[in-house]
């Protein structure tokens, strides 16, 4: 429950608690912030205890092993197996990140709606391809 | 104002008194904060793998040994691992997060391009790390971003500077390390706290 709202806090009436707009304490949001910070903690070190990183290859094996780009890069690695370099390697990640730098002014001639929408089919893609690329290849 | 007051660098950081719609969940969703926080992870962690981590012909090597012989080498790595990939990912929520409700808008456009660069950075970084591992895959890693800097013009002594003079079996080398570990990672820092100003200057964080 919001403790602004359900006025449990002593200190945060003190300072004022009108609204949302009102002002409160900062130990108010250290608490929450703690409590995240416990929460995050706790879930890195599960994922760490559960999911063991294995090392690399070893660069002298004589098998080598077949070559998987970082996962972050999978939606430029599954576009460089189909399209030549330079388009799928430079132009459509930085027309991206042109789109993206540049969102808070052409965002304002065409309106919150359709920034969002603009802004999540662009993500789409590409999360789309990074996913392609580490389920099929 | 005194340095007590809010001119202060920590009283501008961390104001007295926040506005109550900032204490609400669906704010923030803590994903600033917890790209944040994985940020931290990572600078300790990765400074505890400074202290045995070798660049160039020895990395495999020395993280085959950090692996196995030193206690909790492995558990160091892999919090270093996981933190690198959470970090990405929050970052990238984060900014799923500020578009959805118009965070990007003016007063706030300068912090959403720096927010735009930090995530540039964030999976450089990610990027720049995986080739630190030293194994066949960071060595295939580097030889596909070699290749991508040599499609450009000039780009071979792009790739020069970027890269060093990588095997083709092993991606770690002087020049990435030296990235990873001091110029992106400082540019991170120095950016976040820009960042972080920019938000407190905005006037703190605004519910959805």
């Amino acid at each position: 429950m919001d403790p602004v709202e359900s006025g449990k806090l002593q200190m945060s009436e003190k300072v004022e608690s009108n609204g949302r707009q009102g002002r409160v304490l900062l130990i108010e949001l250290q608490v929450r912030e703690y409590i995240g910070t416990f929460l995050w903690l706790g879930f890195l070190f599960a994922l760490t205890a559960g999911v063991k990183v294995p090392l690399d290859s070893s660069p002298k094996a004589t098998a080598v092993s077949v070559a998987k780009a970082p996962w972050v890069f999978g939606a430029i690695q599954w576009l460089l197996q189909r399209w030549p370099t330079w388009l799928s390697g430079w132009v459509l990640p930085l027309l991206s990140l042109a789109v993206l730098l540049t969102l808070p002014w052409w965002g304002q001639k065409v309106g919150k709606r359709w920034v969002w929408i603009i802004f999540l089919t662009l993500s789409l893609v590409w999360v789309g391809l990074t996913l392609l690329y580490m389920f099929m290849g | 104002m005194g340095k007590t007051g809010n001119d202060s660098f920590m009283g501008h950081i961390r104001p007295s008194q926040i506005r109550a719609g900032a204490l609400r969940l669906r704010a923030t969703f803590c994903l600033g904060g917890f790209s944040f926080l994985a940020f931290i992870v990572l600078a300790i962690t990765g400074v505890l793998l400074l202290f045995y981590y070798q660049p160039g012909d020895r990395a495999f090597a020395s993280l085959s040994e950090l692996d196995s012989a030193l206690p909790y080498g492995g558990l160091i790595r892999s919090l270093h691992f996981w933190a690198g990939q959470l970090m990405v990912i929050t970052v990238f929520l984060h900014m799923v997060r500020v578009v959805w409700s118009g965070a990007y808008r003016p007063l706030k456009e300068l912090n959403w391009v720096t927010g735009v660069v930090l995530f540039l950075l964030t999976v450089m970084l990610d990027y720049s790390g995986y080739l630190l591992r030293g194994g066949q895959e960071s060595g295939s890693a580097a030889t596909v971003g070699q290749a991508l800097f040599t499609a450009l013009p000039g780009g071979k002594a792009l790739a020069t500077v970027f890269f060093g003079r990588p095997s083709p079996f092993n991606g770690s080398t002087l020049s990435m390390f030296v990235w990873h570990v001091f110029i992106l990672a400082g540019a991170v820092s120095f950016l976040q706290m820009f960042h972080f100003w920019r938000i407190r200057r905005g006037g703190g964080v605004r519910p959805l």
